[in-house]
């Protein structure tokens, strides 16, 4: 009997322990950092000598395919020698699967990309190479300035270039406008809504006149998104996060919109929301140029011609963006910065980007003079009553865009509250700014437990 | 000669054994190990490993709220969710085992929750419970049983309960199963003499069927706990599954946070804390084993008795 139980409680440890394996440690186990590559001091000492015989084979990680389909075969053309693996890797699993390669050193893309809810995080990992120094030599002048800051870690590196612009508008339905808003005109709309104040006085005619039922917005999280970009500046000092003076003023407006009760109650980025575009209930929807493909065509792909573009009230801010950066021991870097160079910095492939995916790049010199790429039109200009959207977007958006704050570590602590919070804020009509920001001070805490969150 | 022949014959169990071993040493017992030495030492993945003794522990069991939050609520999702997911997998295998048609078609209807992929099954409870568009607010509010539509998944009990649906949901089949074949080793002759003796089918299932499925109720509950302490997939997905990068980590306050969500999410998402994390499942695994240890020996010592 004596031995049954022993046989038993051996049993019962192995279960265990097999099955608390496979949740936790093979993915905590594994060797130190891969050693291989690092500048070399011919690289360090001046440029690359990128020309169309530079050979490499190289593999980004990467979540959108339309860059593999689609822009994969003109660089091929540029450089016929660079062989680039596409890995398919989801945006919510990118960050895991990076640190599982990392920490046993195998497998780790050559190019990484940066979502901005984890940006901060990858970024504070000081495995990026400083893309201003040698041999890179990219000029944080060359990009619109908004995004300097957004593309440099804490320590003021210049780790990332955009894979798009993303700064914000207000995408909007033009049948809506016309009935509610007496006009489908850009200027005219955004006089209407050119401050949160008269946002909500024209949202209140618009509920008069539909009796409730055409909203101005989706949703609270798309008040709150906007206002939070609106309001952007840097807040984390050391170990301390001062939220208090980082989110007041973007609660403040946000639930001042929310009591006007002129926005839907649609959780961001749900299906519900997304289900809305097509709906004939809400004008307008925060649009970044990424947004006009995936949000706006996608889910309204019967509405060709009838949206337009105009501000977002008060200023611009930026929505989404994606930082492509470079791994420090990627054994190819000059491939891998031919490739980040021409997909996502140069002239040429920016024409391409405009061309076959919509998608405009964030160097500046793309947008001068008579070879302006937005002289063209666009993927969706058409979709979009022929508005000119890049041209929009850079010279109506960007130079509005107020503020900018460096990517540190506690970001995605803080964008998980901020989703968190959402939902609270939009149902319970009770919660006040100032309670607001308690509850952001609270849920802070409660997840960066060294920090001093103020 | 004859001693040469006896060694070579004591080798052979040995030889068959070692594929076993070597890959239970190698991919169960070191990852284990490794785990607690891990569990010892502050790491983000990437940098040295600096040696903090056992102060992830101490702020784990002293400071951690969240972790606190975590154990209560998987030990209650489970409590709730195990019992009641047994008692109807076994109510299920009885009424199916006496059914004298369509018993394969309701099997495999049973059984088809089980082997569906956890992400479809938090899309399907997603979007079932959605605020604005769910099927469950449309009904209520068409039928006239609710005046406004209910947040489901904003209210703490209402998110546990919709977690413990889809628990039970998800594997009400499997439990069905296991007491369908349990049902099967039971002698027909003990139905029948129970039957001559009068006894009603109610009678014949708690005073028959129950008594005699007492093993199948033991390995299923002992291993019911053991993944009920390690829920993850249900809570994770129902708040996760259907949005395009919104995440609501542990639900509205963190009530569906279940331990191993927090393990996940202290290592990978909110943060990079890879030694921290191996401290959480690491203190997981010493309750898992504890309570499994209580388990087998209350068991065991019904079966002496």
């Amino acid at each position: 009997m004596k031995l049954k139980k022993v046989l038993s409680t051996l049993l019962v440890l192995t279960m265990v322990m097999t099955s608390l394996v496979g949740c936790s440690t093979k993915k905590d186990t594994g060797a130190t950092n891969s050693t291989n590559g690092g500048t070399t001091e011919e690289e360090a000492s001046g440029d690359f000598n990128i020309t169309a015989d530079t050979k490499g084979e190289i593999t980004i990680w990467d979540w959108n395919t339309a860059y593999e389909e689609k822009m994969y075969p003109y660089f091929q053309k540029a450089y016929p020698n660079i062989k680039v693996n596409y890995v398919t890797v989801a945006h919510g699993d990118y960050m895991q699967k990076l640190q599982s390669a990392l920490a046993t050193g195998t497998g780790v893309p050559d190019i990484i990309l940066g979502e901005g809810a984890w940006r901060g995080k990858l970024f504070d990992m000081g495995i990026l190479e400083d893309l201003e120094a040698a041999p890179y030599n990219i000029a944080k002048t060359d990009m619109f300035d908004y995004l300097v800051d957004c593309m440099t870690d804490s320590t003021g590196k210049l780790v990332g270039v955009d894979q798009s612009i993303a700064p914000a508008g207000f995408a909007y339905k033009r049948d809506l406008a016309i009935e509610y808003l007496g006009t489908d005109d850009t200027a005219e709309i955004y006089e209407m809504i050119s401050t949160w104040d008269k946002f909500i006085e024209t949202g209140k005619l618009v509920a008069e006149k539909s009796n409730g039922k055409v909203k101005m917005l989706a949703g609270f999280g798309d008040v709150l998104y906007a206002t939070k970009g609106q309001n952007s500046q840097d807040y984390v000092n050391g170990n301390t996060i001062d939220i208090t003076s980082r989110m007041s003023k973007a609660l403040d407006t946000a639930i001042k919109v929310r009591d006007a009760k002129i926005i839907g109650d649609n959780e961001l980025d749900t299906p519900s929301w997304n289900a809305e575009f097509a709906e004939a209930e809400t004008i307008f929807f925060p649009s970044a140029p990424w947004s006009c493909e995936w949000h706006v065509a996608a889910n309204d792909p019967e509405g060709a011609g009838n949206w337009g573009l105009t501000k977002a009230p008060e200023s611009g801010y930026t929505k989404g963006g994606t930082s492509i950066s470079i791994y420090k021991d990627s054994p190819n870097k000059e491939a891998a910065f031919a490739y980040l160079k021409w997909t996502y910095f140069s002239v040429e492939g920016s024409v391409v980007s405009r061309d076959v995916i919509g998608q405009y790049s964030s160097l500046k010199e793309c947008y001068v003079g008579e070879d302006a790429i937005y002289n063209q039109a666009g993927a969706y200009d058409e979709f979009f009553g022929g508005q000119n959207l890049a041209k929009y977007f850079v010279e109506e958006i960007i130079p509005n865009i107020k503020a900018s704050q460096k990517e540190t570590t506690y970001e995605t602590v803080v964008n998980e509250v901020f989703n968190k919070l959402n939902p609270t804020l939009s149902t319970d009509m009770s919660l006040t700014a100032a309670d607001a920001i308690e509850l952001y001070k609270d849920e802070i805490s409660l997840k960066a437990m060294d920090a001093e969150v103020k | 000669m004859v001693r040469k022949r006896k060694i070579s014959k004591n080798v052979w169990p040995f030889i068959f054994a070692a594929p076993f071993v070597i890959a239970y040493l190698l991919f169960n017992l070191y990852p284990v190990i490794y785990s607690f030495f891990l569990s010892m030492h502050q790491w983000n993945g990437i940098g040295e490993k600096v040696f903090v003794g056992f102060d992830n522990y101490i702020k784990i069991f002293t400071r951690d709220v969240l972790f606190k939050k975590s154990v209560g609520n998987t030990v209650l999702i489970m409590a709730i969710a195990t019992p009641t997911a047994i008692f109807s997998g076994m109510v299920l295998a009885y009424l199916l085992f006496n059914l004298k048609k369509g018993k394969r078609l309701f099997q495999t209807i049973n059984f088809f929750p089980y082997i569906t992929t956890p992400v479809a099954i938090g899309f399907v409870f997603s979007y079932i419970f959605d605020y604005s568009g769910g099927y469950a607010n449309q009904l209520l509010t068409s039928l006239g049983m609710i005046g406004e539509k209910y947040y489901w998944l904003e209210h703490v009990w209402s998110a546990r309960g919709i977690v413990i649906l889809m628990i039970i949901w998800r594997n009400l089949g499997y439990y069905m199963t296991i007491y369908l074949s349990g049902m099967t080793a039971i002698s027909s002759e003990v139905y029948e003499a129970a039957k001559i003796d009068g006894a009603t089918k109610i009678q014949i299932f708690f005073r028959v069927t129950i008594p005699l499925l007492k093993n199948t109720t033991i390995f299923l509950a002992l291993t019911s706990v053991i993944g009920g302490l390690q829920l993850f997939d249900e809570p994770y997905q129902l708040f996760t599954g259907w949005t395009a990068g919104v995440v609501n980590v542990g639900g509205p306050k963190y009530s569906v946070l279940s331990v191993i969500w927090k393990f996940y999410d202290d290592s990978f998402k909110s943060n990079s804390m890879l030694g921290y994390g191996a401290a959480v499942s690491f203190s997981l695994f010493l309750i898992i084993f504890a309570v499994s240890l209580i388990q087998l020996k209350v068991m065991t010592r019904k079966e002496e008795q």
